[in-house]
């Protein structure tokens, strides 16, 4: 992991114990910590044993690995990024605190979903996925994907990345999206999913 | 050996677990085909058996490949049915392609219906 990131010239990496990472950065030095690569969702628990045994650390790494509910959101309210190994650069190399990075595709789903007068707030609660807070009706778990095609396996791949959530749909929001298959759809359904492409969402926000 | 193969050992690799997991066709498009320095690698596998994308993305590290590999993985009707390959420039990987281009695209469409009638009966 440090080779890797060891090829971005703007960063200086040291070791920081078994699993941290110290990478400076824009006159910034940030403690990252790499969470063990095993196939259990990475929870809470993990959450608390980093946190306390990396004082300082301001974002943790996982690898082929998915964080279980709960752990985003806990995570960011003490200040921690929990992202894939791609955001975590990207927050690496932003000026703002860690926990605030937003990728593009972040930016663009809330600039568009704040937009709509149903929509109160949008927080990430996963990877690729949110809770959308409306105004006067109930809270919308949806996970999206930003990319042109949405086939079934990309939608398998998403609901494994977050295992115990349950969202109310997927939406598909690059604006730029090849439309949906006959068989994601079907996918989508048999999992008690609805699917939407970002544009027809609207409509769902403004209903129960 | 492709060109293509040669300048990133990477793709080599992941072809050889394609072909290994039982993938039907590997292709490459996007940025790679235009730069030699692309920032990711596009690749897209066809496959009738779900296991095939599940097996590439548990056997290797792909978002930590210099460049990164972006892969994404259709069955054949979803091939047909988005136009991918009509609509998308890309270069087969897998199997070998022909050098003549038309000729390559024809016999994936092919291979892919073959496939799709085996499927059927």
């Amino acid at each position: 992991m440090a080779s890797k990131l060891s090829e971005n010239e703007d960063f200086e990496i040291g070791a920081v114990g078994d699993h941290g990472l110290s990478v400076t950065s824009r006159g910034k030095d940030r403690l990252t910590v790499v969470a063990e690569p095993i196939p259990e969702p990475f929870g809470l628990d993990e959450l608390d044993a980093i946190l306390s045994a990396y004082q300082g650390c301001e974002a943790i790494i996982l690898i082929r690995r998915c964080p279980d509910v709960e752990v985003v959101e806990t995570a960011r309210a003490r200040g921690v990024l929990v992202d894939t190994f791609g955001n975590v650069t990207g927050a690496l190399e932003s000026r703002g605190p860690m926990r605030d990075f937003q990728n593009r595709d972040e930016a663009y789903l809330r600039s568009r979903l704040q937009r709509s007068r149903y929509v109160s707030d949008v927080v990430r609660v996963g990877f690729g996925a949110w809770r959308v807070e409306r105004s006067g009706l109930r809270d919308l778990v949806i996970i999206t994907s930003a990319r042109y095609e949405f086939p079934v396996d990309d939608l398998h791949e998403l609901l494994g990345q977050n295992p115990n959530l349950e969202p109310d749909a997927v939406v598909v929001t690059n604006p730029y999206a090849n439309g949906l298959s006959k068989r994601v759809v079907d996918a989508a359904v048999q999992a008690g999913m609805e699917i939407y492409l970002l544009n027809d969402f609207f409509g769902r926000l403004a209903r129960q | 050996m492709s060109p293509l193969i040669d300048r990133w050992p990477d793709l080599q690799r992941l072809v050889e677990l394609a072909e290994e997991a039982g993938a039907i066709q590997v292709w490459l498009f996007g940025s790679a085909l235009r730069s030699p320095s692309p920032r990711d690698l596009d690749v897209l596998v066809v496959y009738l058996d779900e296991n095939v994308p599940r097996t590439l993305r548990s056997s290797t590290f792909l978002e930590l490949l210099s460049p990164p590999i972006d892969l994404i993985s259709m069955t054949p009707d979803e091939v047909d049915e988005l136009n991918f390959l009509v609509t998308v420039p890309a270069t087969r990987l897998y199997p070998r392609p022909s050098t003549d281009r038309a000729v390559a695209g024809k016999m994936a469409q092919e291979t892919i219906r073959e496939v799709r009638e085996q499927e059927r009966l």
